[in-house]
């Protein structure tokens, strides 16, 4: 019996602590919210489009706050090119309220999503926050990581997530497929 | 003599009081001085964390991992904190968090601004980069496993005495 309860700690901890996710080419799994701001979001209806963005993001992560503007513009600029931008919070310790006056207080120009219970983070394999996952309007992934290489506007050389959407628009097969960045980990439920 | 046995004291009590007060910082200029580190341990059981001061999980998990290498220190085990923190934080977030934790044994910073990759890869290439981070190492210096996100100290007792 010990064996056995020894087992199952050691295959929850595996579990617990690998959480890959979803490979360029792949598909992304469907997914609905029934979101606060009283729309459904449905991945496998959102159609006509060029790209879909989907963002985790969080309320209070410092690698996330210093993108407020860069991303606004960004999405404002895309929008108009049938990009579509969907930010998720995944984090269990953000609140619907916190997300619903963050979200007013940066005047986030694309729907903010409340994922509770982590589903979407975990069908995407998402760990962090800010972290990025374009896909292709058959929501297959064309690219996965990072906004850009440096949380200091001044200080960005590779804007990847413009570049990958730019590849996208002219048709062209997305040259940098994965970056990565620090984040904060997105805080899960356990399961 | 008892001036002499008392200078002795003295400074005996004044050299660990101000071993205890000092957070030494040491800085990693890239991710492979770390290797010199982990031979600089050999034969213990080596838990390296990745931290920083602005991220909650990673201060919420830091006592715990404090408390699990002072139960275990003695049967070689060592803990390596590494910190992602900003450069212009080092002063005055990191020492002040390494004091409130009474830290009175060396730990290290990164500057990962232009490292990312070259840290991420170094560890493990299929994590994306989310904070903590804890990579463990056996006794024969292989890492063994990779934890992502924020646990508590009979989450990482399990995982060490497995190795131990």
């Amino acid at each position: 019996m010990r064996k056995l309860i020894s087992l199952l700690t050691i295959l929850l901890i595996l579990f617990v602590t690998k959480v890959y996710s979803i490979e360029p080419g792949e598909k992304a799994q469907d997914f609905i919210i029934k979101n606060y701001d009283g729309n459904t979001y449905h991945l496998y209806d959102v159609k006509d489009v060029e790209a879909i963005v989907i963002m985790f993001w969080s309320t209070e992560c410092p690698y996330v706050q210093p993108y407020t503007e860069r991303i606004n513009k960004l999405a404002t600029d895309y929008q108009k090119k049938k990009v579509v931008f969907w930010g998720i919070n995944s984090n269990n310790t953000e609140s619907v309220d916190e997300v619903i006056e963050h979200k007013n207080k940066n005047g986030y120009v694309f729907p903010m999503l409340k994922d509770v219970n982590n589903v979407v983070a975990d069908l995407f394999g998402a760990t962090r926050t800010p972290e990025v996952f374009v896909l292709s309007k058959d929501y297959v992934l064309l690219y996965h990581g990072r906004i850009d290489d440096n949380r200091n506007a001044s200080e960005v050389t590779q804007h990847d997530l413009k570049n990958a959407l730019d590849e996208i628009l002219a048709g062209k097969e997305v040259t940098t497929k994965i970056t990565k960045q620090f984040g904060c980990s997105i805080k899960r439920v356990e399961k | 003599m008892k001036i002499k046995i008392f200078t002795v004291i003295l400074l005996f009590i004044l050299l660990s009081w101000s071993k205890a007060m000092t957070q030494e910082v040491v800085t990693l200029n890239k991710i492979s001085d770390l290797d010199a580190i982990r031979n600089a341990n050999a034969g213990k059981v080596l838990l390296v964390n990745l931290w920083a001061s602005w991220c909650k999980p990673c201060v919420e998990e830091f006592p715990h991992l404090v408390k699990l290498y002072n139960d275990y220190k003695v049967e070689n085990f060592e803990l390596i904190l590494i910190s992602l923190d900003f450069k212009e934080e080092i002063d005055s977030k990191v020492i002040p968090f390494l004091k409130k934790n009474n830290i009175d044994f060396p730990t290290y910073y990164i500057d990962a601004k232009n490292n990312v990759e070259d840290i991420i890869n170094y560890f493990d290439k299929k994590w994306e980069g989310a904070i903590p981070a804890t990579f463990i190492y056996d006794r024969n210096n292989k890492m063994v496993e990779t934890v992502i996100g924020g646990h508590n100290y009979s989450f990482f007792e399990t995982l060490i005495r497995k190795i131990l």
